[in-house]
C-alpha cells in the first residue's frame, strides 16, 4: 500500500492520529479553548467556568462540555440559503485548517528524517496556499447564508484578510531569501545557532500582528463584530456545523503558533531536558516546541482581554500604511546585512 | 505609541494574579450592610389588623386574609418593590425589615407568605460570609 513498509505505515498512522494528527489538534484546540475563557476571566477578575469536571472549581471539562451540547444540537437552514454551499464551507473550513497540520514538522525523527505527516520541500508555499483559501469559504459561507449580518461579515473579512495576508508573505521573504528553501524543516535548521527572531525582529512584529488579523482575533475580529454584524460569516450557523466553525478557528490558531514558532523561534531546538532526553532526543525537542507554541498562543489570546476592537478603516489604514512599509523594511535591512548573518545560519 | 500599546499587556497579566471580584453566590454571600431592605416581617401579636399597609403598598403586595379568626395581612415577596413604606405607616410597628437574601423560588406560589410565615425570621445564610470591607481593601473600592 502506497509503496510503504509496515513500520512506516504504523508511524504513519501515529503521525495522522495521535501527534500531530488528530488527537493532538483537537486536544490542543479544547486546552486552549479552556484555558482563553479562565484567562480572560482572570484577567476581568473574574472566575471562568466553574463546575464542570475533576479537581474542585476549575472547569476543566467545559469546552467538552459545550461541544457536547452543541452537537446535540438541531442544525437550521436558513430557508432562502444555498443549501449545498451553505453546508459545505464549514465542513470545508475544518478540512482545510486541518490539512495546514499535516505540512509542519514537530520534531526530528529518531531515525534521521522529521516528525511530520507528509514531508515537502515546499512545505511554506504550500501552507501559504492554505492560508490564501480561507477568504474563499469565508465570503462562500456568508453569500450562502442569504443573511445581511453574514454577507456584511463576510466581506469585511475578505477585506481584512486580504490587505494582511500581504504583510504576512512580505516577512516571510525575509526569512525564505535568509534560508534560500520554503522548507520548513530546513528553516528551523538554519536557526541552530541564532533564532530569526533575534535577526529579524520587525518581522517578527509584523507576523504577529498580522496573523492575529488573520485567525479574526480582536482587537481584528471586526468580521465577527456582536455588536455590528452579530457574529459575522458564521453568524446563522447551529449546533455542529458551529462545532465545525468553532474548531476551525481553533485549528488555525494551532497551524499559525506552530508556523511562528518555526520561522522564528528556532522550532524544536533547544537544550536537552535531562529526562525527556534519555528516553528520546524527539520528547525533548516536542517539549520545545510546545512551550513556544504556548507562549505565542498567549500572547495571541491576551489580545483579546486587553484591547478593543479597531474600527475597519483604522485596521485597513494599518495594514497598507505600517505593516507592509515595515515588512519592506525587513526585507531592505535583510538584504543589506547580509553579510554579518550569513555566517550565523547554518544552510 | 509602542507602550499604549504594551502597557495594557502587563497590565492584564497583573489582573491575572489577583484576587477574583466574584462572590460565588451559593457557597458565599456577601454580608447585607446595615440599611439592607430584605423582606418585610410581621410581628403577629402587635398587629391589629388595620388595613393601613395594604392600603398604602404600591405594589399590592400585601392583602389582609382570615388567619385564626383574626385579620393579618399576607405577603407576596413577588411583587414587592423594598420601599418600606408599609414599615412607616404601620401604627404599632408591627411590621419589620429583614435581611433575607435568598428570593429564588421554583413555583410563583412559593413567593406568598400567608400570616404565619410571613411573621417567621428568614433563614440563616448559608455559605461563607464575606464582607464588603475585604473586598474594598483589596480593590481600594468604597461601597455604601
Ligand atoms: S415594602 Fe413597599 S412594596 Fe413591599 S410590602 Fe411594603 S409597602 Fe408593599
Ligand atoms: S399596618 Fe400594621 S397593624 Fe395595620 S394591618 Fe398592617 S401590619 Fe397590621
Amino acid at each position: 500500500m502506497l509503496g510503504l513498509s509496515f513500520v512506516e505505515l504504523i508511524e504513519l498512522f501515529i503521525k495522522v492520529l495521535i501527534f500531530p494528527g488528530t488527537l493532538f489538534s483537537l486536544l490542543f484546540s479544547i486546552i486552549v479553548i479552556w484555558f482563553e475563557r479562565k484567562f480572560l476571566a482572570r484577567m476581568h477578575l473574574r472566575i471562568g467556568p466553574l463546575h464542570v469536571g475533576p479537581f474542585n472549581r476549575l472547569g476543566l471539562f467545559q469546552p467538552i462540555a459545550d461541544f457536547l451540547k452543541l452537537v446535540q444540537k438541531e442544525i437550521i437552514t436558513p430557508s432562502r440559503a444555498n443549501k449545498f454551499l451553505y453546508d459545505l464551507m464549514p465542513m470545508l473550513a475544518a478540512f482545510l485548517s486541518a490539512l495546514s497540520i499535516a505540512f509542519i514538522p514537530y520534531a526530528l525523527d529518531p531515525s534521521g528524517g522529521y516528525w511530520v505527516i507528509f514531508y515537502t520541500p515546499l512545505s511554506l508555499l504550500v501552507i501559504l496556499v492554505i492560508l490564501t483559501a480561507k477568504p474563499f469559504i469565508m465570503v462562500g459561507a456568508g453569500w450562502a447564508a442569504n443573511n445581511k449580518y453574514c454577507t456584511i461579515g463576510a466581506l469585511r473579512a475578505a477585506f481584512q484578510l486580504l490587505a494582511y495576508e500581504i504583510p504576512i508573505v512580505l516577512s516571510l521573504a525575509g526569512i525564505v531569501i535568509a534560508t534560500r528553501s520554503f522548507d520548513l524543516a530546513r528553516i528551523v535548521e538554519a536557526q541552530s545557532s541564532v533564532w530569526f527572531i533575534i535577526l529579524q525582529p520587525i518581522g517578527f512584529i509584523v507576523i504577529l500582528i498580522a496573523m492575529m488579523a488573520e485567525l479574526l482575533r480582536r482587537p481584528f475580529d471586526i468580521p465577527l463584530a456582536e455588536q455590528e454584524v452579530v457574529f459575522g460569516w458564521p453568524t446563522e450557523y447551529t449546533g455542529v456545523q458551529f462545532a465545525l466553525v468553532m474548531v476551525a478557528e481553533y485549528f488555525d490558531l494551532c497551524v499559525t503558533a506552530s508556523l511562528i514558532t518555526i520561522l522564528f523561534l528556532g522550532g524544536w531546538s533547544g537544550p536537552a531536558i535531562p529526562l525527556l532526553h534519555d528516553i528520546s532526543p524527539m520528547l525533548s525537542g516536542i517539549f520545545w516546541f510546545l512551550l513556544k507554541m504556548a507562549v505565542i498562543t498567549v500572547i495571541v489570546i491576551m489580545g483579546r482581554g486587553v484591547f478593543p476592537r479597531l474600527r475597519i478603516d483604522q485596521l485597513l489604514e494599518s495594514g497598507w500604511t505600517v505593516l507592509i512599509p515595515l515588512a519592506i523594511i525587513q526585507i531592505l535591512i535583510t538584504l543589506a546585512t547580509a553579510q554579518w548573518w550569513l555566517p550565523l545560519i547554518g544552510v | 505609541m509602542v507602550l499604549s500599546i504594551l502597557r495594557p499587556f502587563f497590565l492584564g497579566l497583573y489582573h491575572v494574579f489577583k484576587r477574583t471580584f466574584t462572590v460565588k453566590h451559593p457557597y458565599e454571600t456577601l454580608k447585607p450592610p446595615e440599611r439592607h431592605r430584605g423582606r418585610v416581617m410581621l410581628n403577629m401579636d402587635r398587629c391589629i389588623g388595620c388595613n393601613s399597609c395594604v392600603n398604602i403598598c404600591p405594589n399590592k403586595a400585601l392583602t389582609l386574609v382570615e388567619f385564626n379568626g383574626r385579620k393579618l395581612p399576607q405577603y407576596n415577596a413577588g411583587r414587592c418593590c423594598f420601599c418600606v413604606l408599609c414599615v412607616d405607616i404601620c401604627p404599632v410597628l408591627a411590621l419589620s425589615m429583614t435581611h433575607e437574601v435568598e428570593y429564588s423560588v421554583y413555583k410563583k406560589e412559593d413567593h406568598i407568605y400567608p400570616p404565619d410565615r410571613f411573621s417567621q425570621p428568614p433563614e440563616p445564610i448559608k455559605g461563607k460570609i464575606v464582607t464588603v470591607k475585604t473586598l474594598d481593601k483589596k480593590f481600594g473600592v468604597k461601597h455604601g
